[in-house]
């Protein structure tokens, strides 16, 4: 089936629960689950396989957005080992990095989505 | 307070506006014995400092050069005359002190010094010229006979501008020493941040108020170890395993744990503090700073679980769109194979959403979707097929066509066929509202035509 904005904003939704997670690890509020920087088992990684690849896996936003994302997982698991060493507010100040790879994720997702409806 | 050398009066031990009448007779020391090698005399004139000698009631007997020098006054002036004839005094209160200082020596025979005066010197032109502030100090010796008498009244006058100069410099010290640490504590007390310090040794020795006035403890109280029984039990053990790390490696102590407050609440507070070397490097004191991110951390908690709620329900609903999704074109493709003449019309201008291809064939040369019936198919409009549409848009009542006749061009030609269709016009609702209109039909022509053949037949004269 082909993808909808409704994908595309399912997408979005599972980036947003990311950084909510992983500033939950870094607050102390949660753990880290080993799925969380996992590009196999993470929700968006998951998207990105089966719903956007699939489709769209030709357009070169894909492989560009496949390694934002993997950038901002491991950047993540980076800054969650900090906090667990004690580095807390340097862990927190990391938050920077993940925020500008999911503002990268953000826009090549406007830009597949508004290739996708022109083509369409 | 300069007082230009020339310009009487500041300074009385060294010169008078003079001009006073001498009454007295000079007096003149003997001169010296002459068995003595030294010319006591000339030995006491040249001493290195400022002397002038009088008698008990202030008759001046002799001065040094020195004191003719910084007095600016010839000796032969001075002499003879009393100290407040010869240097009189500014104002009466100057005097009144030289009177009770010469008092005091007189009574107890001991010296007197008086208060610190400003007199300042002409700097020599070669030096820049101008005068040079200077602050100097006269001190009354008693010098007694044989019998223990007081015979003369030795006034020594000092220079002690350096010494005046440290002391000032001392006393500006002090008092900026002492407002930098009341800056400092000034600063520590009302930072929004619990603030405390720590010896070497890892002992809490300083609480700032904020600490004190969120704990509802005294310093006292929690001083040394003693904070720690503020922790939140479950915290305290790793708190205080941090605590020693850092204390034993000199590494920053950045932990953050459940704080008591004075009204029994236990708050999320981040801890961090910095050891502080001397030159040595050897650690000698710790500073540490607290800040309650209770409210940050559980806003953090809440938009975790915000955002995990949303992602389940979008997920949900991604979901009921994809069922959704999945029925329509089940839909669509009955609709589109139906062996009959089906579209939609939306909305109360009849606008074509969808055709079937068996619709589409009626008028293969007209573009439908997107169009208006009224816009495609102009020749139904004075066959009151418009009418009835909206007709059956508004009221919601269905229509159904039998064998209902109407004149179509179907073909590019220009020219209206007679058609004849059995159909159904039925509205649809869409949120309680009319919404569109679907057509059902099929084509009856040729049956009508084989009927009307047929009647003909039958009518035929003759049958």
């Amino acid at each position: 089936m082909a993808l909808s904005s409704f994908d595309f904003q399912q997408a979005r939704v599972k980036l947003v629960l990311f950084k909510s997670r992983l500033r939950s690890v870094l607050y102390g509020v949660r753990e880290a689950e080993p799925a969380l920087f996992s590009v196999a088992d993470n929700p968006v990684g998951q998207w990105v396989r089966t719903s956007l690849r699939p489709e769209l896996g030709a357009r070169p936003e894909v492989r560009e957005l496949e390694q934002a994302l993997q950038h901002m997982l491991s950047t993540g698991e980076t800054l969650a080992t900090r906090y667990q060493r004690g580095q807390i507010e340097e862990a927190r100040a990391g938050l920077d990095q993940v925020n500008a790879f999911a503002e990268q994720i953000e826009a090549l997702l406007m830009a597949l989505e508004r290739g996708f409806s022109t083509a369409a | 307070m300069a007082q230009p050398p020339g310009s009487p009066a500041a300074v009385p031990y060294f010169y008078s506006s003079s001009g006073f009448a001498n009454r007295q007779p000079a007096f003149m020391p003997a001169p010296p014995a002459s068995d003595s090698p030294v010319d006591y005399q000339r030995l006491f004139r040249s001493l290195p400092d400022n002397f002038l000698l009088m008698k008990h009631d202030a008759t001046i007997v002799d001065n040094t050069d020195g004191h003719v020098a910084v007095s600016l006054k010839s000796r032969e002036e001075a002499v003879g005359r009393t100290l407040f004839e010869a240097y009189p005094s500014t104002d009466q209160n100057q005097g009144d002190i030289i009177a009770a200082s010469h008092e005091h020596v007189r009574q107890h025979l001991e010296p007197h010094a008086m208060p610190v005066i400003r007199y300042d010197l002409a700097r020599p032109a070669e030096q820049g010229g101008g005068f040079e502030e200077m602050y100097w100090q006269a001190t009354h010796y008693p010098l007694l006979d044989e019998q223990g008498q007081l015979e003369y009244i030795l006034q020594r006058t000092q220079n002690i501008t350096e010494q005046y100069r440290a002391a000032q410099e001392a006393a500006r010290a002090q008092v900026a020493l002492a407002e930098s640490q009341d800056r400092i504590r000034f600063v520590l007390e009302n930072l929004p941040v619990l603030i405390w310090t720590a010896t070497a040794g890892g002992d809490r020795d300083f609480f700032n108020s904020r600490w004190l006035a969120f704990t509802g403890r005294t310093a006292e109280e929690q001083m040394g170890e003693q904070w720690s029984t503020s922790i939140h039990p479950d915290d305290r053990e790793r708190v205080l395993a941090s605590w020693k790390k850092s204390v034993a490696s000199g590494e920053l102590y950045q932990v953050e744990y459940r704080l008591r407050r004075h009204d029994g609440q236990y708050r999320w507070i981040l801890v961090r503090a910095t050891p502080r070397r001397d030159a040595q490097g050897t650690i000698n004191l710790w500073v540490g700073g607290a800040t309650d991110i209770h409210e940050q951390r559980q806003m953090v908690q809440e938009l975790l679980s915000a955002n995990e709620t949303q992602a389940v329900l979008a997920e949900q609903a991604y979901q009921l769109y994809q069922k959704a999704e999945n029925q329509r074109e089940t839909f669509q493709s009955l609709l589109l194979q139906a062996p009959a003449m089906i579209c939609i019309l939306r909305g109360a201008e009849h606008r074509y959403e969808f055709v079937n291809p068996n619709y589409q064939q009626l008028f293969p040369h007209r573009e439908l979707l997107g169009h208006t019936v009224e816009e495609v198919l102009p020749e139904v409009k004075d066959q009151g097929i418009i009418g009835i549409l909206d007709k059956v848009y508004q009221t919601g009542e269905t229509f159904h066509g039998d064998e209902m006749k109407m004149q179509l061009e179907r073909d590019a030609s220009k020219a209206l066929k007679d058609s004849y269709f059995n159909f159904v016009y039925q509205q649809f609702r869409e949120n309680d509202e009319p919404a569109g209109i679907m057509v059902f039909a099929f084509e009856v022509t040729e049956f009508v035509h084989a009927r009307q053949a047929l009647e003909r037949l039958d009518n035929a004269p003759g049958n």
